[in-house]
């Protein structure tokens, strides 16, 4: 979604924030729809925000940057979220995050040049039976080894974009 | 549809829904909870639903996806009503059988039930099944019963019947009563009394008052919550009415978490249909009590569970804990009377109306009535959400609930309760838990999750994981916690990575309890349980680190180190393949040696050397022994290595009786020796000792290159024949050939001692003009032309294959022995 006009962006930042306008207590509610809505908070959203809704800019960024939901930075087509929490950690989701790496060719937290996967980790993602589990763009897989996770990355590399 | 507008009206509907249903009706019940989601079941229901669509079966048989059912490791799940057939492990490809046998004919699909992974035993009843035998599932059992989605599978099976009762046939006071008198007590972690907790609210001065529903689950490694909210979300929204009247709410909130959108979405689903059938909004069954409620969306940060920081999300604000100088059901939400319960804790209220408080203290501990949902993870066997009475030991949960350890490694410890938890070891596995009994043992019961650790792993670690998701977490607004976590850390970092300092220790403690005594929130509190209990129960862990640098678990990767087994190794080159780092030196059918200055210690190597020669270690505080020289590497010479492919290649021999059965079964067996077989020695013996013991136990001749001759009368064996190789070769292949003693050809040729080369080139031969004869390659070289041949071996392996067929023959011959010939 960080291939849409400027000006689509721009409406769209405006819709969600015609929708909260007048109540209190919403940035986080707002700006968890404009994460949903874009794959990320640009600093134009962080700018409309200000201006329309009068929340200081300083405010806002702390919000997004505490949140692990929310993201400064433009997402992948491909969300890669390999869960790290403690049930998932203790079946080796270590080396299934290395793995990951490898794979997509960035360290967790980044997103590749070409904007098809972004590798994040997470602390939980729900079915810690199933560790370790990764989540891509919310289809989850469980049981995973190091290399069925490759195998995965490779096979959404391999589809034409 | 007209809104209940009293407790008659809910009980006719109840009546006409339940009459509605048809109960012969076959319904398939498919878990689409997240477990087993991950596992494929969105295809499984896709699959359903064509095949019944493909039979004619649409409207004949009803479709339920359900929430969590438990083992989630069976998963994709299904169960089959009115029947109660419980299959497991479903594939897209299993439902045509499905449907055509269980629901057309009421047959059982055996290989879908549940089988026992020890003694394979299928299971028909759920109770059959260990995973659930041993639990009480109040709370969970619903989940298979109800779609989620529907207000009327619910009030089917009784639903909303105790919130008629609490408005009709109580008073405020008396559900408070029945609720102290319970026992209940949060579910959310601390355990505090639930319904001292309501009547302080309803004795708190402010209006409006507030309800909270605390589905913030922020700890990584638990789901029971979320599996209740997905699966029964109207149980909790009826305990949060009950509640709300108790205390005289007249607004809620019900606080998810963003990473559960599918809680989100039943629970917003199911306050829409209360409201539309009266349950819920204005004049509630028409009692005069109304009460609305919201879905607040938390972000996701284990912080904002805490209550200070939950209601501060709710307000607008940052989800950050504030001072708690008066408790928050005084002043709470907007600074007004507030009563916030975790979603088990609410779901529990319709049960303990409807059935009573001495129903209720039935179950559990005197101190800890009724039941607890655990998530139960990590190295166990069966893993899933288990709902058990409190009192029940951690052995019962580990061994008969969890089937024991995954791999039958030895347990060392269970996690319990989360990051505010602890671990407790072995010498406890009987004690019974429940609130007080885990605060005693240095634990507490925080989020229910309950993680296994087996010998692998390390505890030190286990420390500093906590200690780094809990350092992640912190708010930053208090300084023990921001800056104790920190430096907390900071030293166990240093541990794992083998620069830890005796002195280390005690600062871990004067951290810990100055956290403990200064934080602001319960989370800077109760931090320092995971390095204390680890402390106090794996002490000799932590020194271990510390003094030998060494990890006992082998887990830890800056103490590890990995090398070659040069016995082990097979050449067969994985290992350099994988290595990332380009540190395993070594070509095909060399032994590999790893070089220490390379390895990152990511353990690849480890896990693709194949199981059969398990040659790369892995070890902690030792030195690997010495790498073994460029020239004593080759496992065979390299020009021999290319393999031109034929029709037919051999078949492996792994197993010594192979050869055994050959020799038994030949007429006419005989042995070919090479020059090679001088150049073999292993534990003092050479490779002719064994060849010509071989020979003499199993009475085969032996034909023979004239430079063994020596060799082999020194050892008082006498060779048949004695021939070049390229004369053994022709006279073979020659059908006319009547073997060495002149009686008829041979049958069985086994070659051993000759040079790659050369057996290769004889046995091509043989294989494809003498079809008649069996070769078998004794040679430790996989030779592709022979009709037998070993695999690459290194040489004390082929000498203790070679002994083992001697002594296989032994023990054959104890019993009838035919002499043949002997040398
Ligand atoms: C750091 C921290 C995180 C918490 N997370 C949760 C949570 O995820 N869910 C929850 O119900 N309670 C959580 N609690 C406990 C709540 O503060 C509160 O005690 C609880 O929701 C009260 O409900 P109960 O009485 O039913 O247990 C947390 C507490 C702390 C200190
Ligand atoms: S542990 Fe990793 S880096 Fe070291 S030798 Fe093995 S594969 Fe290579
Ligand atoms: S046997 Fe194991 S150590 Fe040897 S080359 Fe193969 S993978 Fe490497
Ligand atoms: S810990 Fe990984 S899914 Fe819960
Ligand atoms: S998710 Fe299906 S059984 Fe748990």
């Amino acid at each position: 979604m960080g291939m849409m006009p400027k000006e689509d962006v721009e409406a769209k930042i405006d819709m969600i924030i015609d929708k909260y306008a007048g109540k209190s207590g919403v940035l986080i509610q707002l700006l968890l729809e404009i994460q949903r809505e874009l794959n990320w908070v640009p600093r134009e959203a962080i700018k409309r925000i200000n201006e329309r809704l009068g929340i200081p800019e300083s405010e806002i960024y702390r919000v997004v940057s505490f949140y692990t939901a929310m993201s400064l930075t433009p997402r992948g087509k491909y969300l890669v979220r390999v869960c790290t929490g403690t049930a998932c950690y203790i079946r080796g989701a270590q080396r299934v995050l290395t793995a990951a790496e490898k794979a997509i060719g960035v360290k967790a937290g980044e997103t590749t040049d070409d904007l098809k996967f972004t590798l994040q980790t997470v602390n939980c993602l729900g079915c810690c039976a199933l560790g370790p589990v990764v989540e891509i763009n919310g289809k989850y897989y469980g049981l995973l080894t190091p290399k069925t996770l490759e195998n995965i990355i490779s096979n959404l590399r391999g589809e034409s974009s | 549809m007209k809104k209940l507008s009293s407790p008659s009206d809910l009980e006719e509907l109840r009546n006409k829904i339940i009459a509605r249903k048809d109960p012969k009706k076959p319904i398939v019940a498919v878990c689409v909870s997240t477990g087993c989601q991950a596992l494929g079941a969105q295809e499984v229901l896709a699959a359903l639903v064509e095949e019944i669509r493909k039979q004619g079966l649409e409207g004949k048989v009803g479709i339920r996806c359900t929430g969590c059912l438990g083992l989630c490791e069976g998963g994709p799940r299904i169960a089959i009503y009115p029947d109660e057939v419980f299959y497991f492990k479903v594939k897209p490809s299993d439902v045509p059988l499905l449907v055509s046998k269980t629901l057309l004919k009421g047959e059982i699909v055996s290989s879908l039930l549940y089988s026992d992974p020890v003694t394979g035993k299928t299971a028909k009843k759920l109770d059959e099944v260990p995973f659930y035998r041993y639990q009480t599932r109040l709370l969970l059992e619903m989940n298979a019963q109800i779609d989620p989605a529907s207000i009327e599978d619910y009030i089917a099976l009784g639903g909303y019947s105790a919130l008629a009762k609490a408005l009709f046939n109580m008073t405020p006071q008396q559900i408070i009563d029945e609720i102290k008198r319970s026992g209940l007590r949060g579910r959310g972690g601390g355990g505090f009394p639930t319904g001292r907790k309501w009547e302080t609210t309803r004795n708190a001065h402010g209006e409006p008052k507030y309800v909270i529903v605390n589905c913030d689950e922020g700890d990584p490694g638990v789901f029971a919550n979320r599996a209740l909210m997905e699966g029964n979300p109207h149980l909790i929204l009826e305990g949060l009415i009950i509640g709300a009247y108790a205390v005289g709410a007249s607004e809620g909130y019900v606080y998810v978490r963003e990473e559960y959108p599918l809680a989100v979405k039943h629970m917003q689903i199911a306050i829409e249909q209360a409201e539309k059938y009266g349950l819920l909004g204005e004049n509630i069954l028409g009692s005069g009590f109304s009460f609305k409620v919201k879905i607040h969306r938390g972000a996701g940060a284990f912080v904002s569970g805490e209550s200070t920081a939950l209601m501060n999300a709710i307000e607008g604000k940052v989800g950050e804990p504030r001072p708690k100088y008066i408790h928050t059901a005084e002043k709470g939400l907007w600074e007004k009377p507030t009563v916030l319960n975790n979603v088990e804790t609410w779901a529990n209220v319709p049960l303990i109306i409807n059935k009573g408080a001495d129903w209720f203290r039935s179950m559990g501990t005197k101190e800890s009535p009724g039941t607890k949902i655990f998530t139960l993870s990590g190295k166990v066997k069966n893993t899933g959400l288990i709902e058990v009475p409190m009192g029940i030991t951690i052995r019962e949960i580990v061994y008969k609930i969890g089937g024991g350890i995954k791999g039958d490694k030895k347990f060392k410890a269970v996690h319990i309760g989360g990051p505010s938890g602890g671990v407790v070891p072995e010498q406890h596995l009987d004690t019974p838990i429940d609130f007080d009994e885990l605060v005693r043992l240095g634990s507490m019961m925080g989020s229910g999750g309950i993680i296994v650790m087996d010998s692998d792993t390390c505890m030190v670690d286990t420390a500093r994981y906590f200690i780094d998701f809990l350092s992640g977490e912190s708010c930053g607004k208090c300084v023990p916690c921001r800056e104790g976590l920190k430096q907390a850390r900071r030293i166990l970092e240093e541990i794992v990575a083998g620069r830890g300092k005796p002195e280390h220790i005690k600062t871990l403690l004067e951290l810990a309890e100055t956290m403990r005594d200064a934080a602001l929130c319960a989370l800077g509190q109760t931090a320092a349980n995971p390095l204390l209990t680890t402390l106090q129960y794996f002490e000799d862990e932590y020194f271990a680190h510390i003094f030998e640098r060494r990890c006992p678990a082998l887990s830890c990767k800056d103490l590890l180190t990995f090398y070659i087994d040069p016995e082990k190794c097979s050449g067969c080159h994985q290992c350099y393949r994988t290595c990332p780092e380009q540190a395993i030196e070594g070509e095909q059918d060399q032994i590999h040696v790893i070089i220490q200055s390379k390895c990152n210690k990511c353990g690849q190597c480890y896990d693709v050397c194949p199981p059969e020669y398990k040659a790369v270690q892995k070890i902690s505080g030792e030195t690997p022994p010495p790498v073994i020289p460029q020239e004593y590497r080759w496992l065979k010479q390299p020009w021999q290595t290319a393999e031109v492919t034929q029709t037919r290649k051999a078949w492996v021999m792994s197993n010594p009786n192979t050869v055994v059965n050959l020799i038994k079964k030949a007429n006419k067996p005989i042995i070919v020796i090479g020059h090679a077989i001088l150049e073999n020695a292993y534990a003092d013996k050479k490779l002719i000792d064994h060849v010509v013991e071989l020979a003499q136990t199993a009475a085969i001749p032996i034909i023979a290159t004239p430079n063994v001759t020596g060799e082999l009368i020194k050892r008082n064996c006498k060779p048949a024949a004695v021939l070049s190789l390229m004369e053994i070769g022709s006279r073979l292949v020659d059908r006319e050939w009547l073997g060495v003693d002149g009686n008829g050809p041979h049958d069985l040729v086994i070659f051993v001692g000759l040079p790659y080369y050369m057996s290769y080139e004889i046995m091509s031969a043989l294989k494809n003009f003498a079809k008649n004869i069996v070769t078998v390659n004794l040679d430790n070289m996989y030779n592709p032309q022979s009709t037998w041949s070993l695999p690459n071996m290194s040489t004390r392996e082929w000498f203790n294959f070679i002994m083992s067929i001697v002594s296989k023959i032994k023990e054959v011959n104890g019993n009838v022995h035919v002499p043949r010939y002997t040398c």
